[in-house]
């Protein structure tokens, strides 16, 4: 027969029980076994507390919020970076028809705007890295949680945001986010 | 042997804007006659035609990697001696033993500057 897997609260109980059990053994032979199980039931007690400080409270960005914002910087600097090229690209055709000096100065500065243009290729793979990073820590963050039991966790001793900072979300993601046009309207409605 | 002007070059990138940014400096440094692929296998294709006489490609792409696509065209009878430049932000030892090894014709790491890349050209044709 195989045994079930233990939450983590269960165990604790347990646990706890094992030990007030043992107190009515001899002195010589229960300290041995309370001293170890003392110490199994700290570390239970321990990596709860680690684990609800892991876990954000109600209205604070998750981790998975943050992999989205990471991948909007990642498309928003390559838009940016696409309309600055556009501008380059744009010097250089005004440049054509201007006197060899001028063109040359102006093709000249349109060729450093295409070299600081890397950084778009440059940043947007980093960002991937830490995206990748934060999507392995969401997993196994989300693997030792259903260890624990969700019930537990779910009283867990976490702050809510309870005045106006709960409204400081920062830049919407498009799609997430009102147009001016739907702002003004919803402004307009509320008088 | 100097690279002729006029020579077909095949861009390789997945992002768009890389392969915009190359195209232009590569236009800076007069180099017109530019096609490019989006990914490995694309760009296998198109250089299986034989048209080409220099492929610049990125290393970090999906599916088929830069040094993969490398490893196909020293591979093949037809393409195996075209001039090769990997343009990459993989800047380690390793990663440069590794497109060595595989034949790479020279190595540009990002970001660079259209200087960089005439004369990493320069040096691929003259000992070619």
């Amino acid at each position: 027969m195989t045994a079930q897997p233990l939450h983590l609260d269960e165990a604790e109980d347990y646990l706890g029980r094992v030990i007030s059990a043992l107190h009515t053994m001899a002195p010589e032979r229960k300290g041995p076994l309370v001293a170890v199980l003392d110490f199994l039931l700290g570390h239970i007690r321990r990596t709860r507390k680690d684990l609800n400080s892991l876990r954000m409270a109600p209205g604070e960005p998750s981790l998975a919020t943050a992999a989205d914002e990471l991948e909007e910087i990642v498309q928003e600097t390559a838009t940016a970076t696409n309309a600055i090229m556009d501008a380059a690209e744009a010097i250089e055709r005004i440049a054509a028809g201007a006197t060899p000096d001028i063109r040359d100065a102006l093709r000249a500065e349109a060729t450093k705007i295409y070299e600081a243009s890397a950084f778009q290729d440059i940043t947007g793979q980093r960002i991937t890295k830490a995206l990748r990073a934060l999507q392995t820590m969401e997993q196994q963050i989300s693997v030792l949680v259903q260890g624990c039991g969700e019930e537990m966790l779910a009283g867990s001793d976490t702050q809510s945001a309870s005045d106006d900072s709960a409204l400081m979300n920062g830049p919407q993601r498009s799609g997430h986010a009102n147009s001016q046009d739907e702002i003004d309207k919803l402004l307009a409605s509320l008088g | 042997m100097a690279f002729q002007k006029g020579t077909p070059v095949l861009i390789v990138d997945d992002y768009n804007t890389m392969l915009r940014l190359i195209r232009n400096l590569l236009q800076q440094i007069g180099i017109d006659n530019v096609d490019d692929a989006t990914n490995g296998e694309d760009a296998l294709a198109k250089l299986n035609t034989g048209r080409y006489g220099l492929c610049i490609s990125d290393w970090n792409m999906p599916n088929m990697s830069g040094l993969e696509l490398l490893k196909n065209v020293r591979a093949n009878e037809k393409i195996r001696n075209l001039p090769f430049i990997l343009v990459t932000a993989e800047s380690k030892t390793e990663n440069v033993i590794a497109a060595s090894k595989a034949g790479v014709s020279n190595y540009i790491v990002k970001p660079f500057n259209a200087e960089t890349l005439r004369t990493k050209i320069d040096k691929v044709f003259a000992t070619a």
